[in-house]
């Protein structure tokens, strides 16, 4: 193996393994190398009514959503209000229940809206 | 027998080892990610960016200059994701291969973020500077890997470059050690709590999901699920601690230059995935299967 080669692998190793210490054991939240699996997650749950020209129907987030999602936070429920009202021109009502490390906490949904 | 990952250093990874470990790694990853890609080709993938869908929604959201906003890019790499899949699993053009699902990955965690997906990622960027990992599992050698003879002077002659087996032994370490680490720290996964919140999750959602995503068994709906909270939470506890201390010790085992501790390792190391996998039939098998190919490729060399 050439010198260059070995300083390189040796430099590229060094960085890996500091970004590995910090990710994994001090920050805890990087994308690559934090890997909190299973150990805060946060679950919503979604009791929606949209108003339609033939009357009120009921939205399941699952069918929008790629899979079972773990980690559905406050900011990830407004997100599909936003898309609704956004996308969809849908006016939604109803309730939304949010499950995470602080505890069960619930919100109104108006128009599209969370509301505390 | 010598500590390989030692002497790796100490030799500033100039080393070689055998290949044999390699090819099985890149086998076994080639397995997980046709599995994940024909487990998501099931339930839609192709059509998950579409124009009005929420996934594009959000992605746009999160990533208003990414490069999935144009469609037709996004068909063009998944069909090249596909391509190479395929390639890496037959041993042709491997290196850039994994260089290319290396990079599908980066881009997919930007609208599906998956602990398994980063895990994938890096498994194939590992792979994409190890140049012996199809030296020996290819269709063109099946004539010689059927010959007894042929195939032991292949395998005890075939050798790569010891740093791709090194940094696996790394990655999976840090992954393990920096989740028991964080598990370790957090109240509510030590006394049960977030299983109990968990399992209830999967259990109230299942019915609402679009594709079949996981079975739980009645006996685990019974007693872990449906039973009073505080006995869930001790229930769930002991499998929280178990975790702790599986993820803690599993790396240990894995990297001791002892044959028969490093097997026992490897089984403790199947076990607990498949019981990871028991709550997640769907999207857990590929994350499984790519754990034990990691676990095949740190495999101790023989001295």
């Amino acid at each position: 193996m050439s010198t260059a080669l070995t300083i390189t692998t040796c430099v590229v190793t060094a960085g890996l393994l500091v970004r590995m210490v910090i990710a994994g054991f001090i920050t805890r939240s990087d994308l690559v190398f934090s890997w909190p699996m299973f150990s805060d997650p946060s679950y919503c749950y979604f009791e929606l009514t949209a108003e339609t020209p033939t009357g009120p129907e009921k939205i399941n987030f699952w069918d929008y959503a790629i899979s079972m999602d773990l980690s559905l936070t406050e900011a990830g429920a407004q997100r599909f209000l936003d898309y609704l009202r956004e996308e969809k021109s849908m006016h939604v009502h109803g309730r939304v229940v949010i499950d995470d490390a602080r505890g069960s906490h619930e919100m109104k949904v108006i128009d599209g809206y969370l509301v505390d | 027998m010598g500590i390989w990952w030692i002497d790796a250093v100490g030799a500033a990874f100039d080393m070689r080892v055998p290949a044999l470990p390699s090819n099985l790694f890149r086998v076994g990853i080639a397995v997980a990610v046709l599995w994940k890609f024909t487990s998501e080709q099931f339930c839609g993938a192709w059509h998950y960016l579409d124009k009005g869908s929420y996934v594009r929604f959000c992605y746009v959201n999160a990533h208003p200059r990414g490069p999935f906003r144009s469609l037709t890019f996004y068909r063009v790499a998944y069909v090249a994701k596909w391509v190479a899949a395929a390639g890496l699993f037959l041993g042709i053009g491997p290196q850039i291969c994994a260089l290319v699902l290396a990079a599908w990955f980066a881009l997919e965690i930007g609208y599906d973020w998956k602990y398994h997906t980063i895990f994938l990622m890096l498994a194939c960027a590992i792979l994409s500077v190890d140049g012996g990992s199809a030296s020996i599992l290819r269709p063109d050698q099946l004539q010689c890997l059927f010959d007894t003879d042929c195939r032991t002077n292949l395998v005890n002659t075939a050798t790569t470059w010891v740093w791709p087996k090194w940094i696996t032994l790394v990655v999976v370490t840090q992954m393990y050690w920096a989740s028991a680490y964080t598990k370790l720290r957090l109240a509510q996964f030590r006394s049960g709590t977030t299983l109990v919140k968990l399992s209830r999750s999967l259990y109230l959602n299942r019915p609402l999901l679009r594709h079949w995503e996981y079975h739980l068994p009645k006996m685990m709906v019974k007693y872990l699920i449906l039973a009073p909270d505080d006995v869930c939470r001790r229930r769930w506890a002991v499998v929280a601690w178990a975790t702790i201390v599986g993820e803690a010790v599993l790396p240990i085992g894995l990297a001791i230059p002892v044959f028969p501790i490093y097997w026992a390792a490897f089984v403790f190391g199947a076990i607990m995935h498949t019981g990871f996998t028991a709550l997640h039939q769907r999207k857990l098998p590929p994350y499984g299967i790519a754990c034990l190919a990691a676990y095949l490729m740190i495999i101790p060399v023989p001295g």
